[in-house]
């Protein structure tokens, strides 16, 4: 079988065009992510996908969830929710309570994840989340982590290693963003650990894998085929660790010898840090007002690297992504993002927060 | 008993992590002054407390010195402009940036001296523990941490900046209270009180702006008030002048024991004033006592490019600093309170873009600047009762205090360990170990100079005007001239020591 899998009609044409036009192949939906990872792995020419492969890089959320069920998973918790029933059905599976975090935000395919939730049931977030938080449902109220692997063959390669924040709004969970974690960070290695022992237990075996998890063995630990939630753009994930996971996954497709060696070389360690943040939709008032004075900030920040809108409708509206060798520098930055986010600063006309020119003396003489 | 980390040399440690710090760090590397630092701080370095995470975040924080007074390197006066203006910013010497902005460039400098330190082969450590106090030894100092380790050091900068807000007399019964908020930081704590909150700020000066202008961004109705009433005045600009307008030296000759003190400050400012705008200091300021008309006239003023004084503002603190710090504490303690008040309406003025901001607030209804101080407070069931001292009768839904933050003192422990205390009030009796004139403490008035050296907020036991960056970057380059002159003299003592031998 032949086929590609990303996101995107147009981005799917575009490749096509590329690479595919001479092929008598199924196009899936391919992204900028995908068919850029493709010519960084070198990909020149039609591409053949065996069933398997594609099937795992397609497999949908609930056969995924069967199997997590099936294998017995610790703590392996996460429900879809789409409705009123399936919403009723979750909390009655994790009689803790439940908080809900918003679908997936990256710029891989939505359809690949486990926690999708329609549009109409977040608008009743806020009642839902309220229940939820109430009682002590603590998965996302710890330190947490999200591991991004590839695997092949039942090997797991791990491309980063993510801490996320996230902050409790008027009884909300938000999902503020992700940065990575240290190469030398002493929480790495179980992190790791429990992320290999996961996929292995969920028997994922090829493709994108992206594990949200905390340290503790006993913690709380969800498994996503697909890139997680607030992934970084592909290309400030290439920018600051030489890879990406479109591009891994594409390598572990294409070119699984060259995967193999990556799995048994040292990993290769660039310095730099990946962090990604989330501008919520909800923070937007107006809908999509100008955010023009916005943007003028962000761009400024320290380790900026690129900013990702995302399809109107979901629940964020933006992803930007920071690269710096500097891990403080990202955080300062993107607390800032926060604030200028949350204070309604970056949807506003208004350009007080950007425009500091004190029209002095020598102003004041001209007139 | 031993602590766990004796076993640590550092030739220097940094003691807090702020902009104060980085000043230092970046001065000991540019002179290589020292083979190894370490820097105590919980958090990353460079950002502090005032331009960090807790203090800066919201962009529309400004900070009330100038890009032109902003500086870590005492050598380059312009250099946060030209980091400013690297990161696109259009910018001049004469404007106010974020806070943020001023905790970014921080952290880049430290960075880039991280770099000058390993190509020259200074080792630096930071530890994410505080330095609770330093025990003086012979010959070195141990520096307890909060982890109950120590560290050894042949000498010791302390950095420590602003850390605890200070409380008003009459709030200090409901410190803990949940409608009572002792600061403005974080912004979020104000933007996220309920919509439409009555609140109560108490205190005039850039903290109250800040809570001033997060509160009405966010549909707050905000009261502020002060119990001198006035609001600082309305400077056009405050950068590092092109010439000399002041005569230093009148101020070098100013004594404590002159009972007519504070009027011949105000002479030589004045005329200083007069012959810098030709038009007399009464003609540059407002005179009018209603503290929102105040505001209007001096804003007028700066606007109309006729606050001349403000040009004086540099060299003034840094005179005054430098006398003051001559005096006996004695007379520090004695004459202080009374010139202080007087210098702040000035040192304290607003940038022409925070006075519009308030005005334009006071204007639009938002904000009621009001004439008269509290007679008592109450809390009642949904929030707070305030007597005014005219009489008048007033509910607020919440009080914010914006009363400025205690300067950090170190106290003296069995004679020879010297502490950090940033608490508002000290145990009866508590001795505080003295700076010196040349930035050293000593162990009691007259004792000798240690190796542990203050700088910044760290000195405004001795020097009124100890905050400002500036000023903290001076003293790192005093501070690292001097270990560097020693360490010459050291190396220069050895190899005739080796060549004799």
């Amino acid at each position: 079988m032949i086929g590609l899998v990303a996101t995107g009609r147009a981005a799917a044409n575009g490749f096509q065009r590329a690479f595919l036009e001479e092929a008598d192949c199924p196009v899936f939906d391919a992204g900028p992510d995908l068919a850029m990872a493709l010519r960084r792995a070198g990909v020149d020419r039609p591409v053949a996908l065996d069933a398997a492969a594609l099937a795992c890089l397609t497999e949908d959320g609930s056969a995924l969830r069967d199997r997590a069920a099936q294998a017995a998973l610790l703590g392996c918790r996460m429900r879809a929710v789409s409705d009123d029933t399936t919403l009723r059905q979750a909390r009655a599976a994790l009689p803790g309570g439940i908080i809900l975090r918003p679908r997936s935000i990256g710029a891989d395919p939505a359809g690949l994840h486990l926690s999708d939730i329609a549009p109409a049931a977040w608008a009743a977030m806020p009642a839902w989340a309220g229940d939820a938080v109430a009682s002590p449902a603590g998965d996302l109220t710890g330190q947490l982590y999200l591991v991004e692997t590839v695997s092949l063959g039942g090997r797991a390669l791990v491309y980063d290693i993510a801490r996320l924040r996230i902050d409790i709004k008027s009884g909300i969970p938000l999902l503020r963003h992700r940065i990575s974690v240290p190469a030398d960070a002493p929480e790495r290695p179980a992190l790791e650990r429990r992320a290999h022992d996961g996929l292995a237990r969920l028997g994922i075996t090829e493709g994108a894998a992206s594990i949200l998890l905390s340290p503790d063995p006993n913690g709380p630990i969800e498994i996503a085929a697909a890139p997680a939630d607030l992934s970084p753009s592909a290309d400030a994930a290439f920018c600051a660790h030489g890879i990406s996971h479109a591009h891994m996954t594409a390598e572990a497709l294409l070119r699984p010898s060259e995967f193999t060696r990556r799995l048994e070389a040292p990993p290769r360690r660039y310095g730099l840090y990946l962090g990604a943040a989330a501008i919520p939709a909800a923070a937007d008032p107006a809908g999509g007002a100008s955010r023009l004075n916005g943007l003028r900030l962000v761009r400024r920040l320290t380790g900026f690297h690129s900013f990702t809108p995302l399809a109107a409708g979901q629940a964020i509206h933006a992803v930007v992504n920071f690269v710096h060798r500097d891990r403080a520098s990202i955080e300062n930055s993107m607390k800032v993002l926060h604030e200028t986010v949350d204070s309604g600063a970056f949807f506003a006309d208004t350009d007080d927060f950007i425009s500091f020119a004190q029209d002095t003396r020598a102003a004041a003489q001209q007139n | 008993m031993p602590a766990n980390g004796q076993d640590e040399t550092h030739d220097t440690v940094i003691i807090g992590g702020g902009p104060t710090a980085v000043a230092a760090f970046c001065a000991l590397v540019r002179h290589r002054a020292t083979r190894s630092i370490a820097i105590l701080d919980p958090a990353p370095v460079g950002f502090g407390n005032v331009f960090g995470e807790r203090c800066a975040a919201d962009p529309l924080l400004l900070c009330n010195s100038s890009n032109g007074l902003t500086w870590v390197d005492a050598g380059n006066s312009n250099d946060f402009v030209e980091f400013l203006r690297d990161r696109g910013w259009a910018v001049s010497a004469d404007d106010h940036v974020p806070r943020y902005l001023i905790g970014e460039y921080c952290r880049q400098r430290f960075l880039e001296h991280m770099e000058l330190a390993a190509s020259r082969g200074i080792s630096v450590t930071h530890l994410p523990r505080r330095g609770l106090d330093v025990e003086c030894r012979q010959p070195d100092y141990l520096v307890h941490l909060d982890d109950g380790t120590a560290l050894k050091a042949l000498q010791v900068l302390v950095c420590t900046g602003l850390e605890v807000p200070k409380v008003p007399q009459m709030m200090a019964p409901y410190a803990d209270d949940p409608r009572y908020l002792p600061g403005a930081y974080p912004a979020s704590v104000l933007r996220d009180l309920p919509k439409g909150a009555r609140v109560l700020v108490l205190g005039l000066r850039s903290s109250a702006q800040d809570a001033m202008l997060v509160l009405i961004r966010s549909g707050h109705h905000v009261t502020m008030t002060s119990p001198s009433g006035r609001v600082s005045s309305v400077r056009d600009v405050f950068s590092y002048p092109a010439r000399s307008y002041l005569d230093t030296a009148e101020i070098a000759a100013l004594s404590p024991s002159d009972p007519d003190l504070i009027p011949r400050v105000v002479a030589i400012l004045s005329r200083a004033a007069e012959a810098r705008g030709g038009i007399p200091l009464e003609e540059q300021i407002s005179a009018a006592t209603d503290g929102a008309q105040r505001l209007r006239e001096d804003l007028a003023l700066a606007e109309a490019g006729k606050t001349h004084w403000s040009d004086l503002l540099f060299e003034t603190i840094n005179a005054i600093n430098a006398v003051v710090g001559t005096w006996s504490a004695a007379d520090r303690a004695r004459v202080m309170p009374s010139v202080q008040p007087v210098m702040s309406r000035f040192i304290a003025s607003l940038p022409l873009l925070s006075a519009r901001r308030l005005v334009d607030a006071i204007d639009a209804g938002s904000v009621v600047l009001s004439p008269v101080y509290l007679k008592s407070i109450g809390r009642t069931a949904a929030g707070w009762q305030v007597e005014w001292q005219d009489g008048r009768v007033e509910a607020f839904d919440y009080i914010v205090s914006t009363s400025g933050y205690h300067f950090p003192r170190f106290p003296l422990r069995d004679g020879r360990r010297v502490g950090v205390s940033h608490a508002g009030t000290l145990q009866p009796g508590t001795r505080l170990a003295e700076i010196g004139g040349d930035l050293r403490l000593r162990l009691g008035e007259g004792g000798v100079a240690e190796r542990i050296w203050m700088l910044g907020a760290a000195t405004n036991q001795r020097f009124p005007f100890a905050h400002l960056l500036w000023l903290a970057a001076q003293h790192a380059e005093q501070i690292a001239r001097t270990l560097a002159a020693e360490g010459e003299r050291a190396s220069g003592l050895q190899s005739r020591t080796n060549e004799v031998a």
